[in-house]
């Protein structure tokens, strides 16, 4: 089971465990750069009227992450926010808005969302940008693979000009999938 | 096998005084024994559920319990999540909602769990696949 | 003011002031992707 699927998407989704009682909604999805995986979630309440929660999902508590549902196995996976993200990583670490740097110093865009592989990898397969003129590109949004190590701080994105070349229109397209081996 | 359909609305007879105790609400089901664990009553004022132990014979016309067994109202912690199991969402242990409940086969004489029918499908998942059943949803293992 | 002119006033203040709650509530529920560098934790965070 490896889907891609879209940060922006994940967020709501329930959290279930395998008793089939749901006790969160995703809020934040959180990586880390120097592995290129999810570490994990930030939680908010499924009612009209709940927040955020003070409990996160870390990433070793995800029994699996679904198109539906992310599921675990019991609620006592479930640890303090700061296990996953603190107030300061949250405030700077924000990627929408990250522009995308190729590294021959090329602004190629900014980032619009992260995309993630789904099951029980975790990892962070690309990103979706909004590209500039300078990727040469008739669609103004495009999907961009990444694998492994990723050069990212909350303000910019550095990638390697050769994954510039390999763009997608579409979420669905092979190379994402692949990482960077070809 | 019966279908849990079948039983809904059957009337519930007392085996020592034959006086109706109620009609059948509903099944609960324990998911990872296969089994169900007790009968849920339309509240008569005689008791909310019974035990499956309690259940003396299940057929197509009535279902004969204990007396003592439909006198004794109780509230069981998951009778919440169970109550309404036709119609309740599916997912795989793998987070993918597969459709709804929609149909649940079940030996009336040892309470063993058969099959699970989900949407229109006409192909059954065994119900051994079940893995916990909560207020939001029934899981299934991998099949 | 007749007394129902006073009644709408209040019932339509409610009313905002419930869309309001509902509103700020789901937009806490919001989120996105949040970019973190492990080992970095415990050294004072705030980097970028």
């Amino acid at each position: 089971m490896s889907t891609l699927m879209l940060v922006a998407d994940l967020t709501k989704r329930p959290v279930v465990t395998l008793g089939g009682e749901a006790v969160a909604q995703i809020k934040d999805t959180v990586f880390d750069a120097a592995g290129g995986q999810i570490t994990g979630f930030t939680l908010a309440g499924r009612g009209l009227l709940s927040g955020p929660l003070k409990q996160s999902l870390p990433w070793s508590g995800v029994h699996a992450l679904g198109p539906d549902a992310v599921m675990i196995p019991a609620v006592e996976v479930l640890q303090a926010r700061d296990a996953v993200v603190d107030k300061g990583e949250a405030g700077s670490g924000q990627v929408r808005g990250a522009r995308v740097l190729s590294d021959a110093g090329l602004e190629l865009g900014t980032v619009l969302d992260a995309v993630v592989e789904g099951g029980t990898s975790g990892r962070v397969a690309g990103f979706h940008v909004a590209t500039t003129e300078a990727m040469g590109r008739h669609e103004r949004r495009a999907f961009l693979p990444a694998h492994g190590r990723l050069a990212m701080t909350g303000d910019t994105l550095v990638i390697p000009a050769r994954l510039a070349e390999r763009a997608v229109d579409d979420l669905a397209a092979a190379d994402l999938r692949k990482g960077t081996e070809r | 096998m019966m279908l849990l359909s079948q039983v809904l609305g059957l009337s519930v007879i007392s085996a020592e005084d034959a006086l109706p105790a109620g009609e059948v609400a509903g099944l609960g089901i324990d998911p990872l024994a296969c089994r169900v664990s007790e009968l849920y009553l339309k509240s008569t004022g005689s008791g909310d559920s019974v035990p499956w132990a309690q259940v003396r014979g299940m057929g197509p016309d009535a279902v004969i319990v204990d007396t003592a067994a439909a006198e004794a109202g109780r509230e069981s912690p998951h009778s919440r999540a169970h109550k309404r199991l036709l119609g309740k969402r599916i997912l795989t242990e793998f987070g993918e909602d597969i459709g709804t409940l929609t149909e649940v086969t079940f030996d009336p004489e040892t309470g063993a769990v058969g099959d699970l029918y989900i949407g229109r499908d006409p192909t059954p998942v065994p119900g051994s696949r079940m893995v916990g059943l909560g207020s939001y949803a029934l899981v299934l293992a991998a099949g | 003011m007749i007394w129902w002119m006073w009644l709408t006033a209040v019932l339509v203040a409610l009313l905002l002031l419930a869309g309001a709650i509902l509103g700020t509530q789901a937009r806490r529920r919001g989120g996105g992707a949040i970019v973190v560098r492990r080992g970095r934790r415990g050294g004072r965070g705030g980097m970028r």
